[in-house]
């Protein structure tokens, strides 16, 4: 509650509005580089690394796969009914497999971001949202998430103090 | 000349944010003429229709399987998308100005496809809608019911036929006993929602002036004249200040013997700050939205299986632990209704609470609840957009093969049923999510700021009283970013 009070009386206090923008984008950028640099790891050397992945109606499993930039990925595909895709056309991968089949799938995860795996055979009634995610992250962190949430935070504080301060609207 | 036409220019294509440019569409003959046809919505009502036809006769007759059957791939990929992302926000309940489902009860009351004779009168009981179910509170547990079997619904060809068709009836049997559009405005599950985020549309039928039509005793927008059946949707146009039950039929603009009424292109979410109107039943609905929004981009976006798994009523186990088809779905079912009556907003009443305590207000937090509610449109029409970009970009090449095969007998009738599936634009799909709710979340606290204003005449506790709402909205956009890009 004190916290609240503490940013209630900062948006209405006598500072210029400008100067109140620049120090909530300051300590807003600084939260976010801070808690990157907490939860990021100490060494980010690419990997190679193996995954067993079981393809069913109608999802994978795992259906997440997080690496990091740079790693080799090494997919072990089964399917455990019919045939299914394995489609990441982002990252240039294509490949179907039946049941009883086994199928090696090598990635370079070259690209960050979070990509969508997504069959490409139709496997059954609910085969469009057959759908797994594979994520590259850039040093242990989803730049692309924590990028686009600490935009979306200082769209919306900025909002915020922008239309605060406007003049009163009629209804 | 050249002037006028660039100023004109001017004012069209800043009337979408600027409340000075509003640009009326009857100030030019042509809009003018087609909205008093007497034919124009029987004209674009009639394609639809076609289409309709085609789209319930596939889902009974044609192939079962969901992406190649027209009936789903023409209602859930394309309608849905064209419906949230274009039709809606831009043009407001365009959709119920050629929805074919009421077509038939409207024809039967009216005796008549186009003109109305000498003589009229209506056709049918023309009973009045029961005083207690005269709220929204049929069309959130009618659209939730359905909602449920989303998973069903989505793609299983014969559910969607057998839902538009029951709606159909429905419609046709409603206007038989009740007067106008009860259906439309009272059971319609589409138009629900249409009605809630049309209020963000930057299109509007408006009176130009409302003293003239205060002033006018015979109100032939309500009542019809010679060339008009008046307002379908019980509504009187002449007091119109929101879009939420104006259908856009055009009644009004027929009947009007003053010209009086003006199709406006204006800025978006107008009608949020719209005072009058505001009740629990209908912000309840944007709750219900934003819940779904949320559950939907999950369960079909998502990658946990075990989620589709049980809104899969059919679903059989077939490895592992796994529950059954109607016990996961009855958790499923639980999910869905609990989400959208209680958490979402019991969470929002939470905050409002907190909200009330900063203003130090004297009114209701009920009041509070209701009054905010509304800032939930943009953020909730945000993540649906965010939702149906995918289902487009990823599916557009079935939309191309339904058309050759609308049966699934086995034709080619433009020759692109065998056009391989090929997603597009993949890469771009993330940022396009991320605009729509960076949009969505600054127009959400725009108009929240300015209802706060409305609601407190204080400066200082109105920022204080739109502070944890502000919060709740980043916090509601946080977790569409993270169901997206996370």
């Amino acid at each position: 509650m004190f916290l609240l009070e503490v940013i209630f009386s900062f948006t209405l206090g006598k500072m210029h509005r400008s100067i109140k923008t620049f120090i909530a984008l300051i300590i807003l950028l600084a939260s976010f580089a801070c808690f990157a640099y907490y939860v990021s790891p100490v060494s980010a050397q690419p990997q190679h690394k193996y995954f067993n992945v079981t393809a069913r109606q109608f999802a994978y499993e795992p259906g997440r796969i997080v690496v990091n930039e740079g790693d080799i990925v090494t997919i072990r595909l089964r399917s455990a009914d019919v045939t299914h895709g394995f489609y990441i056309p982002e990252l240039g991968v294509d490949e179907t497999v039946s049941y009883g089949e086994e199928k090696i799938i090598t990635i370079v995860a070259d690209k960050v971001g979070k990509f969508k795996i997504r069959c490409s055979v139709t496997c059954g009634p609910l085969h469009p949202f057959m759908v797994g995610e594979f994520v590259v992250e850039k040093g242990g962190i989803n730049i692309i998430f924590l990028g686009s949430t600490t935009i979306l935070i200082v769209a919306g504080v900025l909002s915020f103090i922008i239309f605060s301060r406007r003049g009163k609207q009629v209804g | 000349m050249v002037d006028g036409r660039a100023s004109s220019l001017k004012n069209l294509l800043t009337s979408f944010i600027s409340h000075r440019n509003e640009f009326d569409l009857t100030d030019i003959e042509f809009f003018r003429r087609i909205f008093k046809h007497r034919a124009f919505q029987w004209a674009v009502i009639l394609p639809n229709l076609f289409i309709f036809v085609i789209v319930v006769i596939s889902g009974f007759v044609g192939t079962p399987v969901g992406n190649m059957s027209f009936a789903v791939v023409f209602v859930w990929i394309l309608w849905w998308f064209a419906l949230m992302t274009v039709l809606t926000p831009l043009f407001s309940r365009l959709w119920c100005m050629i929805c074919p489902l009421p077509a038939f009860g409207d024809w039967l009351q009216r005796r008549g496809f186009i003109k109305k004779e000498g003589g009229f009168r209506w056709f049918g009981l023309n009973k009045p809608w029961p005083a207690p179910l005269k709220n929204l509170w049929p069309v959130n547990f009618i659209f939730l019911f359905i909602a449920t079997f989303i998973v069903l619904l989505t793609t299983r060809p014969v559910v969607t036929s057998i839902l538009l068709l029951t709606l159909f009836v429905l419609g046709t049997v409603l206007a038989l006993l009740f007067a106008k559009r009860a259906f439309c405005r009272y059971i319609c599950p589409v138009g629900g929602f249409l009605g809630l985020y049309s209020m963000f549309a930057s299109f509007e039928i408006r009176p130009k002036d409302r003293t003239l039509c205060e002033r006018h005793v015979t109100k032939e927008c309500v009542r019809g004249s010679d060339t008009s059946f008046g307002c379908p949707w019980l509504i009187y146009p002449g007091g119109l200040e929101r879009n939420n039950f104006c259908g856009l039929c055009m009644e009004c603009i027929k009947a009007c013997p003053y010209n009086n009424l003006a199709v406006r292109i204006r800025r978006f979410a107008k009608d949020l700050l719209v005072k009058s109107g505001r009740a629990l039943d209908e912000v309840y609905k944007a709750h219900i939205m934003l819940a779904l929004a949320l559950i939907y981009i999950a369960i079909t976006q998502g990658p946990w299986g075990w989620l589709r798994d049980w809104g899969n009523v059919f679903y059989k186990p077939t490895y592992g632990f796994a529950l059954s088809g109607i016990q996961g779905f009855a958790i499923h079912a639980a999910i869905v209704w609990s989400s959208s009556l209680i958490i979402v907003p019991g969470v929002f009443y939470l905050f409002c609470a907190l909200s009330k305590y900063l203003a130090k207000g004297e009114g209701s937090t009920k009041n509070v609840f209701i009054n905010f509610s509304y800032t939930l449109i943009p953020i909730g029409l945000a993540g649906w957009i965010g939702f149906s970009i995918p289902i487009i970009l990823v599916n557009w090449s079935y939309i191309l093969n339904v058309i050759s095969d609308p049966l699934g007998w086995g034709w080619d009738l433009f020759g692109t049923k065998y056009i391989p599936w090929q997603p597009v634009l993949l890469e771009a799909i993330p940022y396009l999510q991320i605009l729509a709710v960076i949009i969505g979340l600054i127009y959400s606290i725009k108009y929240g700021s300015e209802i706060s204003k409305q609601v407190y005449q204080d400066e200082r506790r109105a920022v204080g009283a739109f502070l944890p709402i502000a919060i709740f909205l980043i916090l509601v956009s946080i977790l569409f970013i993270w169901l997206f890009v996370g």
